[in-house]
């Protein structure tokens, strides 16, 4: 019975470390992101616009042919990759965190309100939800950034407009499975109004769902910001984006597989950061999880 | 001589669908206040609408067809949603059936315990904080300070449910709707939480509407009693008078249905089927 517990006990342990060992390698792999993405002029080996035709597709290092000042390589121009990651991670990090602070204040607000509420509100918005995600997402931000013209605004904007409803029918959701619970009627039985409950009672209970939504929301904002950049719809060119890096590297990947390669890895590894970073807060900030 | 604190008068209450059953039919009783009523019924008798009645909370699918909840002179049915709010919680609290549930599992029991005391009293956190420390330690929590660092998830049963009568208590209301507070514990804490409820009331004069399936809660905790059958009053009167001579054949099989270690060779008792046969009969015969 004991060695059953102990075990029962030894195995709780090992899956908590992994968790906490997910949450750290992510949460540190973002830090790093945006320290990057600050630093960027003085951490930068070279001008990301400098181009430099007679070192045109170098390797990177290690390669044969490779020239030990630019890591990474340099594309058909003979621009540095390394710097042009750096530089696009600006781009990348900025989308990420405003259209996601857009998103999820509009898109919860939406769905607290739908979710608690009920009756015409919640069909109001629900219908709206039903609306808007009949398009296609991402040629309704490609519709979108066309019409109100290239630029970060524009593709910040286009997320927003696009992602709201993802936030909108989850938090309405699981509103609706807290308003259920008793310790709502016990809130009720003492007299809050029900502005009160909804957001004293309600919005701490919807918060684990809305952490792990928030980061996968941001990665998405980088994706999305990716694909605009990818067919030439975001910033202006002279601002390098991980994205008009790929579309680059798509054109030249017989003669130098590394100009696609690099942008692609840095891309997909921050995407698994922010995916890994919403589970593991998950499960940290949820007091009844982190025993 | 002094007016009753809770006077229910005719309440009729049908169900919202297409079969309009009745599920009140027809209910009145008194409370005075510093009494404790015992609502007594099978499950579906309407005990516990009696009680949602009571705080306003009948759920959507049921209606009030007539009567009165009056409440210290007031009918509640009848108050604007502003004005019951501000009954219900100071005057009227509740003690709710599960004690697992009824806390926000993601709030410490200390934010949740003094809300009521800094948004309806005015108290300051520290101040609110103090008091729920005390209110705690009328319970019999011995160690309030952890408690109220601690998450519901962190506390037994019995724990949660102490913490939920001291929030009961903490605005001092004149009346408390108990509904099934024990039903969800163990024998053994649920005792104590019944010897609880009864010093806290009598402490404060509160009246308390018990509703329980329980006689022997009833005869432990009660000073009236009042027994529901399909949503109707079977026998209502003193705890003493009714168990010492039951005038309704259902109130005496039922008396007679509980188990007793006196006379174990009795064994279990189910109502005869001719007190069902009577009681059917009696609920057709009214509608």
């Amino acid at each position: 019975m004991v060695e059953m517990a102990q075990r029962h006990a030894g195995h709780l342990d090992r899956t908590q470390s992994r968790l906490e060992l997910r949450l750290v390698l992510a949460a540190g792999f973002i830090l790093f992101l945006v320290v990057i993405a600050i630093a960027a002029p003085w951490i930068a080996p070279h001008d990301p616009l400098d181009q430099d035709l007679f070192a045109g597709l170098l390797p990177p290092v290690n390669f044969q042919g490779s020239n030990p000042a630019y890591l990474l390589g340099t594309d058909d121009l003979g621009r540095d990759l390394l710097s042009r990651i750096i530089y696009g991670t600006r781009t990348a990090l900025t989308v990420a965190a405003v259209a996601t602070a857009i998103v999820t204040i509009v898109g919860s607000l939406l769905g607290l309100l739908a979710g608690w509420y009920g009756g015409w509100p919640d069909r109001i918005i629900s219908r709206l939800v039903d609306i808007w995600m009949a398009f296609p997402p991402v040629l309704l931000s490609i519709l979108l950034v066309a019409v109100m013209g290239a630029g970060l605004q524009s593709v910040i904007a286009a997320i927003a407009i696009v992602d709201w409803t993802r936030f909108t029918r989850v938090v309405r959701a699981e509103t609706q499975a807290q308003a259920r619970l008793d310790y709502v009627v016990a809130a009720r039985a003492l007299g809050f109004s029900r502005a009160h409950i909804l957001f004293r009672e309600i919005l701490v209970n919807v918060g684990p769902v809305l952490i792990g939504l928030i980061s996968l929301e941001m990665g998405v904002a980088v994706i999305v910001e990716a694909i605009l950049s990818f067919v030439g719809l975001s910033v202006s060119s002279d601002m390098p984006t991980w994205g008009g890096m790929i579309a680059q590297g798509r054109q030249i990947v017989h003669t130098g597989w590394w100009v696609l390669a690099a942008p692609l890895l840095a891309l997909f590894i921050t995407v698994l950061a922010f995916n890994q970073l919403g589970e593991g807060l998950r499960r940290a900030v949820d007091p009844v999880m982190r025993r | 001589m002094n007016a009753p604190l809770l006077a229910i008068d005719g309440l009729h209450v049908v169900s919202e669908n297409r079969s309009h059953a009745p599920i009140l039919r027809e209910v009145s009783l008194t409370l005075r206040a510093g009494q404790v009523m015992g609502l007594v019924g099978e499950s579906g008798a309407g005990k516990t609408t009696i009680g949602k009645a009571v705080l306003g909370m009948l759920p959507r699918t049921l209606r009030i067809a007539r009567g009165e909840v009056r409440f210290a002179g007031r009918n509640l049915l009848a108050l604007p949603a502003g004005e019951l709010r501000h009954i219900i919680g100071n005057e009227i609290a509740l003690i709710p059936q599960d004690p697992q549930t009824s806390l926000n599992p993601l709030r410490r029991i200390g934010s949740q315990l003094t809300d009521g005391l800094r948004l309806r009293r005015g108290l300051t956190r520290k101040a609110a904080l103090d008091r729920a420390a005390d209110l705690l330690a009328d319970v019999h929590i011995n160690d309030p300070q952890r408690v109220l660092r601690a998450f519901p998830h962190e506390l037994s049963g019995g724990m949660r449910q102490r913490v939920l009568i001291a929030s009961a208590f903490a605005l001092e209301p004149r009346l408390i709707v108990a509904d099934e507070p024990t039903t969800a514990l163990d024998v053994t804490v649920q005792k104590q939480i019944l010897r609880l409820i009864r010093r806290m009331q009598e402490a404060h004069g509160t009246a308390v509407l018990f509703v329980t399936h329980d006689l022997g809660v009833v005869a432990q905790v009660c000073d009236q009693v009042t027994l529901l059958l399909g949503g109707r009053i079977v026998e209502s009167g003193a705890v003493s008078s009714v168990f010492a001579s039951p005038s309704h054949p259902y109130t005496r099989a039922l008396i007679e249905a509980v188990p007793r270690y006196d006379r174990p060779q009795a064994g279990l008792r189910p109502v005869p089927p001719d007190v069902l046969e009577l009681v059917r009969r009696e609920l057709e015969t009214t509608e």
